[in-house]
């Protein structure tokens, strides 16, 4: 029996039948397990200190202070008499190069805060600019404090971790209209399937930035999409305390075995749906059906007796 | 009255002597691409036999052509409806398999110049046109079961046979008395083609000037759905280019005057073309109709290309005077409708095909006696015994009516009352052993003139090349005018016609 993709033999048609289900049940099992990160890219010259700054408040204050102390990231204050502006442009403009490059600062601050910094896409005249203004702030670097020594600004008003929870998931929505973090970020606690795969997984963001995390969203990436919509200071409070509450340990492994068997099981039942809606296909060619004396019109008692 | 032109057919199977010119003749102009080494457009078969691809006629398998909804009174496609090609539309289950057409292959000739010396001639083993790989045995052809070759096994499975009594199928096989004819076969182009409604892409439609049945190669999407929704497995799927293809009646030769290549080398002569009139109002009705008035019914929708009215409808319709005189001359006219002696190839598949067959004659009242092939003899004891051998032929009149007439059994014993009739009357006037009142008494049995008799007799031995291929003018442009007004025909001029002017994006 020979058969070519245009009009396969029906044998292989059946083949090719479970064979498709078999890879629709496969790749969503792929899809599900798969958690893949994304990458960027920038390019590196002359500013204005105004400009800086102005920059500065926008992208990195998020992360950083000038002699506030330790962030998410360190302290900036006197960064230019510690480096050089060299390494500083190489840095701004793409920290996970310099990473990969083996520049032995670059990868201790990466061994110290536990995360590289972003890529913020700021053209080579804002990173002059930037560390025009990082120049003007002068003064000594301060000695590191405990991350969890540091809290935002505004003292935020108590929050709800139920809520909070809730937030995340997208149960309930935002004020402003922002996404809710699940589109994005995975977090322990939350479910079996998990959230999106997008940006980091959050399980242990709170035993890493302590409070700080609830500024995070003032990074190049979070940004475009939570400046139009801020969360409120309530919403804040409650992700903080959801934070702080649901996702102390990692997210199990169990969980991963019943997609596994949720999977093989849903396969199984597709498989199972189209062999009854396909059963009347033909198996096998007419033509060796007939040879062999298969045919239904070839059950002789059928016909008239002469 | 909605009177329109269709270019129709008639093969004269009496005529046919299965020399396979006309599918050689058709491979050579329009399949000898890549993709589509197993088409044969054009095929011949031996019939009783199963035919090209195994068995086309087996509904029960192939799932082609329509089928009469008896409670909703409603035609039906056989293979789906709207929610059945949905659900299929990725995997059509009825579609036959390259083993039932036959894997195309060709032969390694170089290795007869190449092969090293040796003790053996060297041979040139068969390839597979398709896996490129030797072909060890080869277990199908196009014409596998030609003159009853092969097996018995070919024959016995006629799916006509399907309700034969035991006695039937024994005569078939015995040796000496074995019978067979040949049907040769193209697309019928039908007036209800179960191709065109199968087609979930909208890519197969009939020209409304010439009733010309064609798949467009833009809009193909290779779902497949025509390859089991035409009955006759006329249409076919290239494996090269994703797309189906079918026989176009060599509408480039009918625009340019001449006759379909396959018309025009036919050794036998069996083929006409011609045009006939046709009431597009009737199609439903004769569609719908009752299995044994399905002839009648679709002879109805024929119409007469003399009568004022029908003359006049098309001329609104804006059939030009050049195409109603083309259809005056029609031979199709003459033996579909006038004599009545052409019938169309299982008229139970309800697509209304335009190819007309004259029953051959020849299988039915021939016989072997005392080692010599004969035709029964009208002279000797009167018509008595000519009209019994309707009865006792070895191809039944049940097997004919199954494959012609949808088993009313009537229409195809008038039609060969009337081929008897004019062989009776030929005889009294050249051999002159038979009497005349034996004559008349054939013609009045067969409900025809001693002229009429002359004509068909005229038409079918002796005809020329004009009076066999009355190809209409064409008027394209006339035609693209009458549908299109704003359209200039001349913009047409350098379309596509058959294949692609853009490589497909996808080819194997
Ligand atoms: S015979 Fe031709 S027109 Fe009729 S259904 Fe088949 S492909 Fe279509
Ligand atoms: S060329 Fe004519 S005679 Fe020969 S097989 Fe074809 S139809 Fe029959």
């Amino acid at each position: 029996m020979h058969t070519i993709p245009c009009i396969d033999s029906a044998q292989a048609r059946r083949v090719l039948g479970l064979g498709a289900f078999t890879v629709v049940a496969v790749g969503l099992l792929l899809i599900l397990l798969t958690i893949p990160t994304p990458v960027g890219a920038a390019s590196p010259a002359q500013g204005s200190a105004t400009e800086g700054q102005t920059i500065f408040e926008a992208k990195c204050a998020g992360c950083h202070t000038i002699g506030g102390g330790k962030l998410v990231g360190p302290d900036l204050q006197g960064v230019t008499g510690l480096r050089d502006a060299d390494w500083l442009t190489k840095w701004i403009t793409d920290p996970a190069a310099l990473v990969a490059s083996g520049d032995q600062t670059a990868v201790d601050l990466v061994g110290e805060f536990g995360t590289t910094m972003p890529t913020l896409g700021l053209s080579p005249d804002e990173v002059a600019s930037l560390i025009a203004y990082l120049d003007t702030t002068g003064g000594p670097a301060p000695s590191g404090s405990p991350t969890a020594s540091t809290a935002p600004a505004e003292p935020l008003p108590p929050g709800d971790a139920q809520r909070g929870r809730e937030l995340y998931t997208g149960a309930m929505r935002f004020t402003n209209g922002g996404p809710p973090c699940l589109s994005c970020h995975t977090i322990a606690g939350i479910g079996a399937l998990g959230g999106g795969a997008m940006g980091p997984d959050h399980t242990d963001v709170y035993s890493r930035l302590g409070d700080a995390v609830i500024t995070f969203p003032q990074t190049g990436t979070m940004l475009p999409i939570f400046g139009p919509d801020p969360l409120t200071p309530q919403e804040q409070a409650d992700l903080l305390a959801f934070f702080r509450t649901a996702p102390v340990a990692e997210r199990s492994f169990e969980a991963i075995w019943v997609l596994i068997g949720l999977a093989v099981l849903g396969a199984l039942v597709l498989i199972g749906i189209a062999s009854l809606v396909w059963r009347n296909r033909a198996t096998e060619p007419v033509r060796v059906r007939m040879l062999r004396g298969t045919l239904p019109s070839q059950n002789h008692t059928k016909r008239t007796e002469g | 009255m909605d009177i329109r032109s269709h270019v129709s057919m008639v093969f004269h199977l009496d005529k046919c002597i299965g020399c396979h010119t006309c599918t050689v003749a058709c491979k050579n102009i329009w399949t000898d691409r890549k993709g589509t080494e197993y088409m044969y457009w054009n095929n011949v078969e031996t019939k009783p036999g199963t035919g090209y691809p195994t068995r086309w006629e087996d509904q029960e398998q192939y799932r082609g052509g329509w089928v009469l909804d008896e409670k909703g009174g409603k035609l039906k496609l056989r293979l789906q409806g709207k929610w059945g090609t949905l659900a299929n539309i990725f995997y059509n289950p009825y579609l036959p398999s390259i083993d039932d057409y036959f894997e195309p292959w060709t032969y390694d000739y170089q290795n007869l110049f190449t092969a090293p010396e040796g003790d053996d001639q060297p041979t040139a083993r068969a390839v597979s046109q398709i896996t490129g790989r030797y072909m060890d045995t080869i277990e199908a052809g196009p014409n596998w079961d030609d003159d009853l070759g092969g097996s018995p096994v070919y024959a016995d499975n006629d799916p006509n046979l399907d309700g034969a009594t035991e006695e039937e199928r024994r005569q078939i096989a015995e040796i000496d008395r074995t019978v067979f004819f040949y049907l040769p076969r193209i697309c019928n182009h039908c007036l209800n083609p179960g191709c065109v409604a199968a087609c979930p892409a909208g890519a197969i439609y009939k020209r409304a000037e010439d009733g010309i049945v064609l798949i467009s190669q833009d809009k193909c999407r290779a779902w497949r759905m025509c390859i089991s929704g035409c009955p006759y497995k006329k249409t076919y799927f290239n494996w090269s280019t994703g797309k189906s293809e079918k026989c176009i009646l060599c509408y480039p030769r009918l625009e340019s005057g001449q006759p379909p290549a396959c018309f025009h080398s036919c050794v036998g002569r069996i083929r006409y073309i011609g045009l006939v009139l046709y009431d597009a109002d009737m199609i439903q009705e004769a569609a719908m109709a009752p299995s044994d008035q399905l002839v009648d019914a679709q002879r109805a929708a024929i119409q007469d290309p003399f009568d004022p009215m029908v003359i006049a409808a098309a001329r609104r319709n804006g059939i030009p005077d050049s195409k109603i005189q083309a259809a005056q001359n029609s031979p199709v006219y003459k033996f579909v409708k006038r004599w009545g002696l052409a019938l169309p190839l299982h008229p139970d598949f309800r697509t209304l095909p335009m190819l007309f067959y004259v029953p051959p004659l020849g299988p039915v009242t021939s016989k072997m006696e005392n080692g010599a092939y004969e035709t029964v003899d009208a002279g000797a004891e009167g018509l008595a015994p000519m009209l019994a051998a309707l009865d006792k032929s070895r191809v039944s009149l049940r097997y004919m009516a199954s494959l012609f007439s949808a088993g009313n059994e009537d229409i195809v014993r008038e039609v060969y009352y009337k081929l008897m009739a004019v062989r009776i009357y030929m005889r009294g006037k050249t051999v002159q052993d038979v009497t005349q009142a034996e004559v008349d008494e054939a013609l009045a049995l067969a409900g025809l003139s001693g002229s009429e008799a002359e004509a068909i007799f005229r038409l079918t031995s002796l005809p020329t090349y004009e009076e066999r291929f009355v190809v209409p003018p064409m008027e394209r442009e006339t035609a693209i005018q009458a549908q299109f007004p704003d359209i200039d025909p001349l913009t047409r001029k350098a379309s596509t016609g058959f294949g692609f002017r853009e490589d497909p994006a996808r080819r194997w």
